[in-house]
C-alpha cells in the first residue's frame, strides 16, 4: 500500500503545476468538486484504468448532491459500498466478472478500490503502464524544467522546443502546454484590436499586463485566470461561498467615461449636469441595455471584437484579487459615502489603483455585469449568461452614495435591464483575443 | 407580520437634508437594523425609484428586514407592484367605512405574490372614535366640536344615531373603536394594522381588540353597519379636512 501511494504521489508531483500556482491538475479537474476534499482518493483513481475509461466518482458513489452541498460533512455520499457490496457495484459494468481471474466476489482483495492495482504487489510487477508513465513523466519534467529555465532568461524559441519535446513524451502535460502557449505568445505578442501598453508581461500566460484599445485609447488590464472562492456568508444574497474557475481576460482599467461613451454613442446620458472635468467622469444613468448597445458598437468598431460586460464571477474574482484589505486602504482607492459625504461620482483614476492596477472597482459608480441575478453558486451554464433572457441584471462594486459595506466585493445588487439610475455605470471586459 | 402579533417595530427615514442621493441611517443603533421601513410616496417616478434602490441596498446589506410603500392612491399601489423590485408589503388605507381595497386591483395581485398588506387608518385617523354616541360630552373636550350629530346634547341625525346607539347597546363591553379594529383584523388578507393613537384609551381599546379571539359577531357587524350609515349621512364632515381624501378615494 505504501509503495502504491508513493507511486501515486510521484505521478501527482510530476504532473502538479509549479508555475503558475493556480493551474489546475487535469485529474483533479476531471474529478470536479470531489477533488476539493478527497485529494488522495482522486490521485489514487488517477493512476487507474477507470480514469482512462472515464469512469468517475459519480459512477460508483452516485451524484451525492447532498454530500457535496454539506460543508459540515453530516450528509454521506449516495453510495459508499463496503465488503460484499463492492463486488456488486463492480458487476454493474464487469458483468462477466474480473477480466483476469473471472471471479465475481471480493474484488478488493486484488484491487485497490480506487487505484485498482494490487496493493500487496510492487507496482513495477503489477502494472507496466505505471512504470512507463513514471518514465515519461520524468522525461517530460526534465524538458519542462529546462524550458522554464530558458523562459526565465527570455530565450523563447529554445524554450518552445523544450516544451514541445515535453508534450511529445506526455501529451496531456498541462504545464508544458501552458508554457508552450506562453512561448508562442511572447514570440508573436500582437493581439487583434489592442496596442500593447508598457513592457510588463504576465508570467503565467505570456500576455501583456496592460493594453490599449487601438481606436479609443481605452486602457485594459489583464486579469490572470485561476480558481478562487467567491460569495460571502455576510450577505444573504451572496451565500454560499464557492469556488469558480476563471479564464484570463482583460478588464477596463477605469470605468467607461463620458468622453468614451460620447465618442461611440454620440450623446452623454449622465444625470449630473455641467460638472467640471466632465469627460473624465464615469458615464452614469445608463441601463444594462444601454451598456449592451455600447459594447455592441465597440465590437463593430474594433478589429476582432469580443468586448462585453464582465460576468459577475469575473468581476468578483478581479475585485477580490485586487481589492483592499482594510478600511484605510479602501478610503484611498474608493469613492464612497464615508468619511466624506459624496454627492456624485469623481473623475476616473482620481484615487489609487488596486493591486491589479484597476481604478474604482469599489465605489464611484455601480458597474453592470452581463449576468442575470440568480442565486449563488455561480454556474455560467445554467442560463444566467443568456443575453436575451428576461430578469434582473447584476450590478457590482457600490457607488458614491453607498457606505463601505456595499463596497464589499461579494455584495450583489441587481436592477431591471431597462432602468437607468444616476449611480449605475459600466466597465468593459474582453476575453483574450486571438493572436 | 401575522395578524394581531405584537411586534416591536423600529422605524427610520432617509436623511431628508442630503442634496445628493439619500443615505440610509439605521434608526436603532443597538441592533443595527430596522425591522420595517416604510417609504411614503404619491408617485412611482424617477426620484421614487432612486429612493427605492437605496432601500433595497440597505436591505441587502442587512440594515432593514422588510421594505414597502405607503400611499393614499390606489393607482400608485398598482404601479408599485409593477415597478418596485423586492417589495415586501403595501401600507394601504383600510377600515370598515373606507374599504374600497376590497375591490381593488392591487389586493389580489399582492396576495398572489405573498406581499404583506398592512392597513393604515384602521380608525380613520381616530375619527371613528368620534362616531361613538356613548361618548359623553365633556369627556374629551379637545374633540367636543367634532361630535357633529349632537347639538346641546340633541342628536341632529336622530334615526341613524338612535340605531347606532341601540346596536352599540348590545356590545356592553366593547367600544366602536374596538369593533372597528376587530373588523380590520378579521379580514384574511390583512397582515397587520398600524393605528395612530392620540389618547391612552385608544391604546387600551386596540390592545383589547387584538387580544379578543373569535370571528366578528352579528352584534358587532350590526353596530359597524349603523356607524357606516351615520358616516354616510355626515358625508365627509366627520373627518378633519386633511383626511377627507379617505372619503373621496377609499369609501367602500
Amino acid at each position: 500500500m505504501a509503495r502504491m501511494m508513493a507511486a501515486a504521489f510521484l505521478l501527482a508531483a510530476a504532473m502538479a503545476p509549479a508555475w503558475p500556482q493556480s493551474a489546475p491538475d487535469a485529474q483533479l479537474k476531471q474529478a470536479g468538486v470531489c477533488a476539493r476534499c478527497h485529494v488522495i482518493s482522486v490521485v489514487e483513481w488517477g493512476i487507474s484504468r477507470h480514469q482512462q475509461a472515464g469512469t468517475g466518482c459519480v459512477d460508483c458513489h452516485g451524484a451525492s448532491r447532498g454530500h457535496v452541498a454539506d460543508e459540515r460533512n453530516n450528509v454521506k455520499p449516495d453510495r459508499l459500498p463496503r465488503a460484499a457490496a463492492i463486488a456488486g457495484l463492480c458487476a454493474t459494468c464487469h458483468t462477466a466478472g474480473c477480466p483476469k481471474s473471472k471471479r465475481t466476489d471480493a474484488c478488493q482483495t486484488c484491487h485497490h478500490v480506487h487505484a485498482l492495482v494490487d496493493p500487496n504487489k510492487p507496482p513495477s510487477s503489477q502494472d507496466e503502464r505505471l512504470e512507463q508513465l513514471i518514465q515519461k513523466s520524468q522525461a517530460a519534467a526534465r524538458h519542462v524544467g529546462e524550458g522554464r529555465r530558458l523562459a526565465t532568461i527570455e530565450r523563447w524559441t529554445e524554450a518552445r522546443a523544450e516544451f514541445q519535446a515535453a508534450l511529445k513524451e506526455e501529451p496531456d502535460n498541462q504545464i508544458a502546454a501552458q508554457f508552450l502557449k506562453l512561448c508562442e505568445r511572447r514570440l508573436a505578442p500582437a493581439l487583434a484590436g489592442f496596442e500593447i501598453a508598457g513592457k510588463d508581461w504576465d508570467a503565467g500566460t505570456g500576455l501583456p499586463r496592460e493594453v490599449r484599445i487601438a481606436e479609443l485609447g481605452t486602457r485594459m488590464v489583464l486579469i490572470p485566470g485561476g480558481d478562487a472562492d467567491i460569495g460571502s456568508e455576510r450577505f444573504a444574497g451572496s451565500r454560499p461561498v464557492h469556488t469558480v474557475h476563471i479564464e484570463p481576460f482583460y478588464l477596463g482599467k477605469y470605468e467607461v467615461t463620458r468622453a468614451e461613451w460620447k465618442a461611440l454613442m454620440g450623446a452623454d446620458p449622465s444625470a449630473q449636469k455641467s460638472p467640471t472635468d466632465a469627460d473624465r467622469l464615469p458615464v452614469e444613468q445608463v441601463s444594462w441595455e444601454d451598456a449592451q448597445a455600447f459594447v455592441g458598437k465597440l465590437n463593430q468598431r474594433v478589429a476582432g471584437g469580443g468586448f462585453r460586460l464582465p460576468t459577475e464571477a469575473e468581476w468578483e474574482y478581479a475585485a477580490r484579487a485586487g481589492g483592499p484589505a482594510d478600511a484605510a486602504t479602501l478610503e484611498r482607492v474608493a469613492w464612497f459615502n464615508a468619511p466624506v459625504q459624496t454627492s456624485g461620482p469623481r473623475p476616473v483614476g482620481s484615487g489609487q489603483p488596486d493591486k491589479l492596477g484597476l481604478f474604482d472597482m469599489q465605489g464611484n459608480v455601480w458597474e453592470w455585469c452581463s449576468s442575470l441575478y440568480m442565486p449563488y453558486p455561480y454556474d455560467s451554464s445554467d442560463g444566467r449568461e443568456s443575453s436575451s433572457a428576461a430578469g434582473l441584471r447584476v450590478l457590482r462594486g457600490g457607488g458614491f452614495a453607498d457606505t463601505a459595506d456595499l463596497l464589499d466585493p461579494a455584495a450583489r445588487h441587481a436592477e431591471r435591464p431597462q432602468r437607468r439610475l444616476r449611480w449605475n455605470g459600466l466597465r468593459i471586459a474582453r476575453g483574450v483575443p486571438a493572436q | 407580520m401575522g395578524a394581531g402579533r405584537a411586534q416591536r417595530t423600529r422605524t427610520a427615514r432617509p436623511d431628508s437634508d442630503l442634496a445628493g442621493p439619500r443615505r440610509f441611517r439605521a434608526g436603532h443603533r443597538s441592533s443595527g437594523h430596522v425591522d420595517l421601513y416604510r417609504f411614503h410616496t404619491a408617485e412611482i417616478d424617477g426620484p421614487a425609484l432612486e429612493n427605492w434602490d437605496v432601500l433595497r441596498k440597505a436591505k441587502e446589506a442587512g440594515k432593514i428586514r422588510a421594505i414597502g410603500i405607503a400611499t393614499h392612491i390606489e393607482r400608485t399601489m398598482c404601479e408599485a407592484l409593477k415597478q418596485l423590485e423586492g417589495i415586501d408589503y403595501l401600507f394601504f388605507p383600510y377600515n370598515f367605512i373606507h374599504a374600497r381595497a376590497d375591490y381593488s386591483e392591487f389586493l389580489p395581485e399582492a396576495q398572489r405574490r405573498g406581499i404583506g398588506l398592512i392597513a393604515m387608518k384602521p380608525l380613520a385617523s381616530g375619527s371613528i372614535m368620534k362616531l361613538d354616541p356613548r361618548r359623553r360630552p365633556g369627556e374629551h373636550p379637545e374633540l367636543e366640536e367634532l361630535q357633529l350629530w349632537q347639538t346641546n346634547s340633541k342628536p341632529i341625525l336622530p334615526a341613524a344615531v338612535a340605531e347606532l346607539t341601540k346596536t352599540l347597546g348590545r356590545l356592553p363591553d366593547e367600544t366602536l373603536c374596538m369593533a372597528a379594529m376587530r373588523f380590520v383584523f378579521s379580514r384574511p388578507f390583512v397582515s397587520t394594522a398600524i393605528a395612530g393613537m392620540f389618547e391612552d384609551r385608544l391604546l387600551q381599546d386596540n390592545y383589547q381588540a387584538l387580544t379578543r379571539a373569535g370571528a366578528m359577531t352579528r352584534e358587532e357587524q350590526a353596530a359597524l353597519g349603523a356607524a357606516r350609515d351615520v358616516a354616510q349621512l355626515l358625508r365627509a364632515k366627520w373627518l378633519p379636512e386633511h383626511y377627507r381624501w379617505l372619503e373621496e378615494q377609499w369609501r367602500g
